[in-house]
């Protein structure tokens, strides 16, 4: 497996009237091909700022830094005055929440398909275009593909539209696929049936895919590594299946026992207190007010990136044992 | 240090402090102008009515700042109470449009149905009907008291912001908090009155600021015509058609009242497309 | 029994202005009957689509059911009061230019009750916000304290049901799981009835004592929780239980509208008479029924 995609010491700053507001930092991590990495968090821990910061598609007078972005060996250089929506152009596609709202109601599914095919291959005839739209529907699964060509946004259910936002960031062949809780806003049945697609997406495609949610139990299902943030800061990452089980960092443990799950004599465990705003500027760790194990030192410093057997890495100064 | 770059494909907006230029020139204007209003016993040293029969015509001088007009009187006088008078007219002219306008559109738009219909259609005939010259027969039948003016305009003037309240309504009605309200046993009544129509308050208040300056407009277009404010009650646009006699020969009998008229308008535009486009979006 | 609901329906008419006659209707619900009994919590699970908030807003009186009915106890003197609704949304559930406390107290204005500042410093107890709140504004609070001022201004009045529509589905997991406890103390401690609505059956266990299934507006099983989770006896509500521990992969399409059973496209099971008609409800057990051709 070669590494397809790096990313080291990513930060990510937005404007705001008081002044820039560090939203990410020091955001690493790396995935191979046909490899699903799944980040967990709560509203509030950057998690889309940050993948939008991968694409360029932060807000007007965003400020982005790195110390290595590298996509299919193919590095992209901090110091260039070049935007960073260049790295997009070569190969990531993205696929949003709301697939209602980000389609064009007043186009066709058709219309929109072949005007993203015909962007990225300038010089296409029509003709063409149209017949990889086809092709490119029915390999998401929306079938008859000529009629739902001619169909709208509006007269699709959201799975529908849903399949049709991943045919459009298909267009563009990518080799990285990002999905911003794509099936947050869908039925049970639907949601997994767009996992199911992703899926063999990855498998015939050999697409690699970050999958953005909150849900961090759905993800263990499908997702090969997994990184938690908080705070802007990815706490814990490495191998999905092995984080669920035995969670290394506090917050990833609260975390899996808020949920439904873990009842503890019929009641839930929530985490208490609540998220820090972002621009709430801490000296130590960000979870420590929160942290049933917190110690002094946690109070100090910001805890360094501990990497242990099997991929690991947890960003704590005293990290639970299993 | 870290290399930034831009994390946007987007270019960058430019500064975006115009507006609130606007709302502060509008404030400053209208301020003025009332405080101009407000002080004129204190101010005028002339009661806008007496006669100086020494300097009929005269231009502006140390005397007279603004001149005297062809009987005499004190053109300043005359602005400042006239100003007292265009622009308490126009208030008073918006308040019952206002009232109007809230009170039909409202009900249109919350109750909907036959009512919202009806209370339409009629909207729709008012506004298609020759407005000004059933101002002009009604004037003609009642006579031209203040009165009067103030109540034929606010009661011609209320449908644009009939059709605004509705608009807003429609789009409040269906918010969570009013379905709530009503399944804990609000009336109709403290729906509309304490949750709709103060929610809807920002633009309401912005279409009545601009329609100050449509009332203070119409109120000097009828004045001009002789059919408004009767003299000797000063008001701008009587001024106006006083001066119409000598344009040529006594520019500030004309230019003064006119430029009150102007400030005016342009004071409440600048207020409210101020407040319109606090950060380049809608209030 | 606090309230029964029997064969409730409700149908949208599709007009083209208000004075063609209505051709087609939408059935949002059709048939759905279910009792209530005190200090009972029911869970009705519902995806989009399946007619879940037309029932909350009949529950709520919001809306007039086209046929059915809805009875109460003599307990229920007055559906406005005694029965409260917290919605999906925290973010639109207050008035956005009230303040907490006016938000709080309109209720009790409404309901014209005489202690209303005990009242409200009993309610914001119950849900653990500080007084400090009731000068400020909804937009100063976060999704999950907004979501506690709802539940406060509903328990204000001392309601005997509380209609729960999706009250957490907006929320993280964490305030998730802090608004759920919230709402399981206060069925214990106030002696509340609880009609929890819901698209995640994981919740499912924790937060009903009896489980109704809704497909497309029809009910499709109800009964007892342990019956319902263990040993699901509709096909649909079968495909649910076993997606929720996400363990074996589905069909992908849902079922249509039309005549028959909503669930017909899809099911394994289908007889050829299932597209035809609609089955009758059949009881198995006291309080077990299901709505499925192969249990007539």
């Amino acid at each position: 497996m070669t590494r397809l995609f790096e990313v080291r010491d990513l930060n990510v700053m937005l404007p705001t009237r008081h002044g820039p507001l560090a939203v990410s930092r020091d955001i690493s991590f790396s995935l191979e091909e046909k490899q699903i990495l799944g980040v967990a968090g709560e509203s509030g821990c950057g998690k889309t700022m940050t993948m939008l910061a991968l694409t360029g598609l932060l807000p007007p007078g965003s400020r982005v830094s790195w110390k290595k972005l590298e996509l299919a060996g193919r590095s992209c250089d901090p110091s260039c005055r070049t935007d960073i929506s260049k790295m997009r152009d070569k190969g990531i596609s993205y696929i949003f929440q709301e697939p209602g709202t980000h389609l064009n109601p007043l186009f066709s599914i058709g219309e929109q398909l072949t005007e993203t095919i015909l962007c990225n291959n300038r010089g296409l005839r029509a003709k063409t275009a149209r017949q990889e739209a086809v092709r490119i529907l029915e390999n998401v699964g929306l079938r008859p593909a000529g009629d739902f060509l001619r169909r709208y946004p509006h007269q699709l259910s959201g799975g529908m539209n849903q399949r049709a936002m991943i045919g459009l960031a298909l267009a563009a062949d990518p080799k990285l696929l990002i999905a911003d809780e794509p099936t947050t806003a869908l039925d049970l049945l639907t949601q997994r049936s767009i996992i199911d697609l992703v899926l063999s997406l990855v498998r015939t495609r050999g697409l690699s895919v970050i999958w953005v949610s909150h849900d961090i139990s759905l993800m263990e299902s499908f997702a090969d590594t997994l990184a938690v943030m908080y705070a802007g800061r990815i706490v814990e990452s490495g191998p999905a299946k092995d984080m669920t089980r035995h969670a290394r960092h506090p917050y990833t443990r609260a975390l899996i026992h808020c949920l439904p799950e873990r009842l503890k004599e019929k009641r839930f465990q929530p985490i208490p207190g609540h998220v820090p705003a972002l621009n709430a500027e801490t000296r130590g760790c960000a979870f420590y007010p929160r942290c049933p194990f917190g110690m002094p030192a946690c109070a100090q410093a910001e805890p360094l990136t501990i990497e242990t057997e099997n991929s690991r890495k947890i960003k704590c100064f005293f990290p639970q044992n299993t | 240090m870290p290399a930034w770059t831009r994390g946007s494909a987007m270019p960058q907006k430019k500064n975006r402090s115009k507006p609130s230029i606007a709302l502060a020139w509008g404030t400053g204007l209208i301020g003025l102008l009332l405080i101009l209003a407000l002080l004129a016993p204190v101010l005028a040293s002339f009661e806008p009515d007496s006669i100086d029969a020494e300097q009929l015509l005269s231009p502006p001088s140390f005397q007279h700042w603004m001149g005297t007009d062809q009987l005499g009187r004190d053109v300043l006088s005359r602005f400042l109470f006239g100003a007292r008078i265009s622009l308490t007219v126009g208030a008073l002219i918006i308040v019952i449009a206002g009232c109007l306008g809230i009170l039909i559109g409202s009900l249109s738009g919350y109750f909907g149905g036959w009512l919202d219909q009806l209370l339409m259609r009629f909207t729709d005939i008012m506004l298609c009907f020759p407005v000004f010259f059933l101002i002009l027969s009604v004037i003609a039948l009642i006579g031209s008291s203040v009165f009067n003016i103030i109540l034929i305009l606010g009661l011609t003037g209320w449908m644009g912001l009939a059709r605004l309240v509705r608009a807003e309504i429609l789009t409040l009605k269906n918010r969570e908090y009013i379905l709530v309200a009503r399944a804990y046993g609000a009336s109709d009544a403290r729906l509309i009155l304490r949750h709709l129509v103060p929610n809807a308050s920002a633009p309401i208040f912005v279409t009545m600021i601009l329609g100050i300056a449509s009332a203070i407009l119409a109120e000097s277009a009828l004045s001009f015509l002789g059919v408004g404010i009767q003299p000797p009650t000063p008001s701008w646009g009587n001024m106006l058609n006083d001066a119409r006699a000598t344009l040529g020969v006594a520019w500030w009998m004309s230019l003064f009242p006119g430029l009150g008229i102007f400030c005016a308008i342009l004071g409440f535009h600048l207020i409210g497309e101020g407040l319109r486009n606090p950060a380049g979006g809608r209030p | 029994m606090l309230l029964s609901a029997e064969h409730l329906t409700k149908y949208y008419p599709l007009r083209a202005s208000i004075f063609s006659r209505a051709r087609a209707c939408v059935r949002a619900l059709e048939d759905v009957s279910f009792r209530l009994p005190e200090q009972h919590s029911l869970g009705v699970m519902g995806e989009s689509g399946s007619g879940k908030t037309t029932l909350a807003r009949l529950l709520a009186n919001l809306i007039a059911p086209t046929r059915g009915t809805l009875s109460f106890s003599p307990a229920i003197s007055d559906r406005t009061k005694d029965i409260q609704i917290i919605s999906q949304n925290p973010w639109e559930a207050l008035d956005p230019r009230m303040t907490i406390g006016q938000s709080l107290k309109e209720p009790l204005i409404i309901h014209r009750m005489n202690d209303i500042r005990d009242r409200l410093r009993r309610s914001l107890d119950l849900v653990g916000l500080d007084r400090h709140c009731l000068n400020r504004l909804p937009h100063e609070f976060s999704g999950g304290q907004r979501q506690r001022i709802v539940i406060a201004r509903a328990m204000s009045c001392g309601p005997k049901i509380l209609v729960c529509d999706e009250p957490t589905s907006s929320l993280d997991i964490s305030v998730q799981a802090q608004i759920l406890n919230l709402l399981l103390d206060l069925k214990e401690q106030q002696k509340l009835s609880l009609i929890f609505i819901t698209h995640d059956a994981r919740l499912l266990p924790v937060i009903s004592d009896s489980i109704l299934v809704l497909h497309s507006g029809i009910m499709v099983e109800r009964g007892p929780r342990e019956a319902v989770l263990n040993k699901p006896l509709h096909p649909y509500t079968r495909q649910l239980m076993t997606l929720s521990k996400l363990h074996e992969k589905p069909q992908a399409a849902r079922g249509a509208g039309g005549a028959g059973c909503p669930f017909w496209q899809v099911c394994s099971l289908k007889k050829t008479e299932c597209s035809e008609h609609l089955p009758e409800i059949v009881q198995i057990s006291p309080e077990h029924w299901v709505r499925c051709c192969h249990f007539l």
